[in-house]
């Protein structure tokens, strides 16, 4: 089966808004969005198989997978190649290198799911997705997007940092500052009106401003 | 997940699943059972659902007794299976399946 979409709706993703549906072949089988509600899932894309820096991401991410699971949290791969080049690429990965992909990987031949995420860069290539990679919550609401180019692999601790960062700010509903890691302090947002910045001043977190408030989590 | 092979018998993974819906159970805890993760029992459901192994009531699945015989099916030797007799060479014993030409 080709991949299908329920939507044609080729505009770029948002933020905050329900990821595209979709309906694909992978090398688990016919998967749809909808079977990973109730996780969180990083779907990502690479350029193409058989390539060195995707074979070296593909790994990192295999490698991540482990701590990920732990955080409720599932990969899925793309790229514009077959099942059968899927196939035999991971097979090549676990031959070559001993290390075994655990997550499937969207055989996105007609582009559908592709172009729903805005995964093609006309300016970089028009037959392969670039380094693309989505947060989804488990609610199916795209919380993240990093875009990288052909050119540079990602870092796949900036990925697991994200999810912590994305999980810290629902259960504490906190912000989390620059370069934060778990166990740092976290922002509390700042007050909206007169009145709390007022309050926020005697609330007992380490204030710098009305507005710059951290706290331990 | 792919649960019915070219051959239209049941893979092992999807015995594996079958096995778990023994009694009505509701996917998450097919997937405890299974250790398979919830997004590949989704869609392994849903293959067999529209195959008629399994069948929904509420949130629980059970297989159904098609997929018992899908099930016995997949476990007995294409040589001794009732819709394939012919398959074996006049005068082959059972015991020696391994010659069998298919």
């Amino acid at each position: 089966m080709e991949t299908a979409v329920a939507s044609s709706n080729h505009s770029l993703p948002r933020l905050g808004q329900p990821a595209p549906p979709f309906e694909a072949d992978t090398t688990h089988g016919i998967l749809r969005l909808e079977d990973f509600k109730g996780s969180w899932l990083i779907l990502f894309s690479h350029p193409a198989d058989f390539t060195p820096v995707c074979t070296t991401e593909f790994m990192a991410f295999a490698e991540l997978a482990p701590e990920l699971r732990r955080r409720g949290v599932e990969l899925c791969g793309l790229s514009i190649d077959s099942t059968f080049s899927h196939i035999a690429w991971v097979r090549n990965i676990e031959q070559n290198f001993g290390v075994k992909i655990p997550f499937p990987v969207i055989a996105d031949l007609n582009k559908e799911v592709a172009s729903l995420y805005g995964m093609i860069m006309p300016g970089e290539s028009k037959t392969e997705t670039s380094r693309c990679l989505f947060a989804i919550d488990p609610a199916g609401i795209l919380r993240a997007m990093i875009y990288y180019p052909l050119s540079t692999g990602r870092n796949t601790q900036e990925v697991l940092r994200l999810i912590d960062a994305l999980q810290a700010t629902d259960k504490y509903g906190i912000a989390t500052p620059a370069n934060w890691k778990p166990g740092d302090k976290v922002i509390v947002p700042p007050p909206k009106t007169t009145e709390d910045a007022d309050a926020r001043m005697k609330a007992g977190y380490e204030t710098k401003d009305w507005y710059f408030s951290k706290r331990a989590v | 997940m792919p649960c019915i092979n070219p051959n239209g018998q049941i893979t092992d993974s999807a015995r594996k699943l079958l096995s778990a819906m023994e009694r009505p159970a509701p996917l998450p805890k097919v997937a405890a059972d299974t250790g398979l993760p919830l997004y590949r029992i989704r869609s392994a459901v849903r293959e067999l659902a529209q195959a008629g192994l399994v069948s929904k009531s509420g949130d629980a699945w059970q297989i159904t007794a098609e997929g018992h015989a899908a099930m016995a099916r997949s476990l007995t030797p294409a040589w001794r299976h009732p819709e394939a007799p012919t398959l074996r060479p006049p005068g082959l014993s059972p015991a020696a399946p391994q010659r069998r030409l298919l």
